[in-house]
């Protein structure tokens, strides 16, 4: 009895969810709510759904359902001088965070920020680091420069979604403590995985940076693309915007008075439904501004207004995240408290000492290594292992098909036109012969979309011919990445890093002509051939012959091995069939109009 | 449900009857349901059919059981109302219990609101089998989706060792 109800269990818990086929698309939509660890487990399922989880479009698709409200996330990290602690917001709970490397005392470290849940992490002075702590992936950013004594530097994370870019920017400020003075600046991008250097005339409130910016989820174009900071002067309060597009510093607000004076614990910067948002803590309390229309001074509006003793017996009383729009974040002299700002009420507290700094974070699949992004300058991963352009591959397999009986045709073909040609000139006859009946249009199409050899190749994704092809039913297929415009090259990214490689493929719509173009040809060829099977036969029998030629030599596959050659005048020339060596004398008879050998050895067969 | 009888009834006389107009559905075992076309419009699937002007006949739909059928119009109908009071507790407490099926029945639902392009089921569904699956082991997880395991043991092994805190 109990066996049973195990068993029944058990079958519910495993039921299949139907023998029948399930859509490509549904199950992307289903793993793409999935949370990375389940991922990561699941790849071991089989290996389609190994390849579509590392798979850079099926990691946007998870990304943006996890971002897809402005301030969805439900997870911060908060970093004290001991430890990093992982915060669920919904329970409210703490766990311990291990970082990615080893033997390095935690208060060296700095939490730089997060952006589409990668992580920023800096050490020391020199150091910085991209971790994605749920898939544990973390990258070491180059130190390409040398500069001795001790210097701080600010940095700021974000994303740039024109070019699909993970972006550092770093402000070095020099070791003179009576002085602030920047002294240098980069940026890094992660694509290319290197440093340039910024013009430190390009940043006009230079002295004015004293911390790392904040990536924010602002709705107003330029806000989206921007690293914010809030910037001081000796009479002035500003917020300062980094272009991560068009890589340049700007200013985007001043502090109206009422957010500028009498701050005793600084500002904060958060984003409120999409705005950019100022939290002002002073000793009684904490408001929350927000600037309603980005850049425009006039549209500051005090939004929240938050009284220190409303909420207990409190000494400090600091915000650290605004979440979901209607919660705040602080932490007091011991603890963080999660308060309800509208109800004006504590919801939980958690006992966290001294936070130096923390940030929201929301789980994905993005990777700090350039492996597994769209990018340009391309590690391509070797053909054939991989799933999009395998499936390609596949299609052109029946094109293969179709090309070799094509080259059989036009063997069988040679041959007969050299036979017809031998008979005729045996007899003394004019070329009497009609010529074969045409064959409806001629499908050239695949040859004009022949392009220069070296034509520049937009990145996939944009291109219209793959999207078309596989990015309307496999999304997750496209990982093969650009085409050229005509066949034969494929980008890829690479699955181990540095293996390059070029794959060799074609979309789908260039397969199509081409199959279309062949099958015209064969048609042609088939005509041709019965014309000349009938007049074949029709001399034959005027002449009172037997049938006494052999059968057309035949054509085997292996010797159809194309290899396309890059480089030559023809980009793209048509295959070359290498010919069997009797149709090879077959066709030199015919050209050098020696009818001799092709008649002995049609006798030779007869005999 | 408006309707659920096997004998057609007539959507001229059943739209003179009423103040909203009405669509016939008809499922895969022949069975008609006669629903508010503001119900049926939820469907991205029918909204094309109807502007295409098919609306006035009986809509086939053929991948779709009477049983399945009927879950779904009950579903839609749900959703007219819930869009017009924009009660987001109410709305959630009812998908919830709306989605605590079987898995052929959930299986089934999938197909229809994919077949019949209807986002909010779609997006339930979904969802739904994402929870069901997201603590399981690859090995429930090839059961479920009726997946061969192509994957060799080495290769296995080697997610195993390189993702060991997610097999934990």
């Amino acid at each position: 009895m109990e066996e049973n109800t195990k068993r029944a269990k058990q079958e519910k818990c495993c039921a299949a969810l139907s023998p029948n086929f399930i859509p490509d698309e549904i199950i992307d939509d289903i793993l793409s709510r999935l949370p990375v660890e389940s991922l990561m487990r699941f790849k071991s399922v089989c290996k389609s759904w190994c390849d579509k989880i590392g798979d850079p479009h099926f990691i946007r698709m998870h990304l943006n359902r996890a971002t897809r409200e402005a301030s969805n996330y439900s997870h911060f990290f908060v970093k004290t001088s001991t430890t990093l602690h992982f915060v669920d917001l919904e329970s409210f709970r703490k766990a311990k965070l291990v970082l990615p490397f080893e033997k390095t005392s935690i208060k060296k470290v700095q939490l730089v920020d997060t952006c589409n849940g990668l992580v920023c992490l800096s050490l020391g002075s020199r150091l910085t680091y991209l971790w994605n702590p749920a898939t544990r992936d973390c990258r070491q950013l180059p130190i390409e420069f040398h500069r001795s004594g001790y210097y701080t530097p600010y940095l700021g994370f974000g994303y740039e979604p024109t070019s699909d870019e993970y972006k550092v920017v770093r402000l070095i400020y020099g070791s003179n403590y009576r002085k602030h003075e920047l002294i240098e600046s980069n940026l890094y991008t992660l694509g290319t995985n290197s440093w340039k250097k910024l013009e430190i005339g390009s940043h006009p409130y230079a002295s004015g940076f004293y911390g790392h910016g904040s990536w924010l989820q602002l709705s107003h174009a330029l806000g989206k693309r921007s690293i914010h900071w809030i910037i001081y002067g000796s009479d002035w309060t500003k917020i300062a915007a980094f272009d991560l597009k068009d890589e340049m510093f700007r200013e985007v607000s001043c502090l109206p008075r009422g957010m500028d004076d009498e701050i005793d614990w600084g500002h904060g910067l958060h984003a409120l439904e999409g705005c950019l948002a100022v939290a002002c803590n002073r000793r009684s309390g904490t408001d929350i501004w927000v600037m309603q229309d980005y850049g425009s001074e006039n549209s500051w509006t005090k939004m929240f207004s938050l009284t220190r003793s409303d909420f207990g017996d409190y000494k400090y009383f600091c915000n650290l995240e605004l979440w979901k729009n209607s919660h705040l974040v602080v932490h007091s002299e011991k603890s963080l408290l999660l308060i309800d700002i509208i109800n004006k009420r504590k919801i939980g507290e958690l006992r966290i000492n001294r936070p130096h700094s923390r940030t929201t974070y929301t789980e994905t699949l993005v990777s700090p290594r350039v492996a597994g992004r769209i990018n340009e300058g391309i590690e391509v991963e070797p053909m054939g292992t991989h799933n999009g352009v395998r499936e390609v591959f596949s299609e052109d397999q029946s094109v293969q098909e179709l090309e070799l009986q094509l080259r059989e045709m036009q063997s069988d073909m040679r041959w007969l036109r050299a036979m017809l040609q031998q008979l005729n000139q045996q007899m003394g006859l004019p070329d009497s012969f009609p010529p074969p009946p045409q064959v409806r249009v001629r499908v050239e199409a695949y040859v004009t979309e022949r392009v220069e050899l070296g034509t520049q190749v937009e990145l996939m994704g944009t291109h219209n011919a793959v999207r078309e092809v596989l990015g309307k039913e496999h999304p997750s297929q496209v990982m093969c990445l650009g085409f050229e415009p005509y066949p034969r090259h494929a980008f890829g990214t690479p699955r181990s890093g540095n293996s390059t490689a070029t794959i060799t493929a074609m979309s789908h719509s260039q397969l199509q002509q081409r199959f279309q173009g062949i099958k015209l040809q064969l048609q042609e060829l088939r005509s041709d051939m019965v014309w000349m099977r009938a007049m074949l036969q029709q001399l034959g029998q005027q002449m009172g012959l037997p049938d006494l030629f052999p059968p057309p030599p035949p054509v085997q596959s292996h010797e159809l091995v194309v290899t396309p050659v890059l480089g030559a005048d023809d980009p793209y020339p048509t295959p070359e069939v290498s010919l069997l060596d009797s149709e090879r004398q077959l066709s030199g008879t015919a050209s050098s109009q020696t009818p001799a050998r092709g008649n002995e050895k049609g006798k030779g067969k007869n005999n | 449900m408006a309707s659920s009888s096997s004998s057609l009834p007539s959507p001229s006389s059943s739209s003179s009857s009423s103040s909203s107009k009405k669509l016939v559905l008809r499922s895969s075992d022949e069975k008609h349901f006669e629903v508010d076309e503001a119900v049926a419009l939820q469907s991205e699937m029918i909204k094309q059919m109807v502007e295409d002007g098919f609306g006035g006949d009986v809509i086939p739909l053929l991948n779709v059981s009477s049983n399945i059928l009927s879950k779904v119009i009950d579903y839609c109908k749900k959703h007219v109302d819930f869009d017009s009071k924009k009660k987001m507790d109410d709305r959630r407490r009812w998908d919830a219990e709306y989605i605590d099926v079987g898995v052929d029945e959930l299986y089934h639902l999938i197909m229809a609101a994919n077949y019949r392009n209807i986002k909010g089921l779609l997006d339930l569904t979904c969802q739904k089998v994402a929870d069901t699956i997201k603590g399981k082991k690859p090995k429930q997880i090839r059961i479920i989706f009726n997946i061969k395991n192509d994957v060799t043991p080495e290769g296995e092994q080697k997610i195993r060792k390189e993702h060991s805190w997610a097999f934990e």
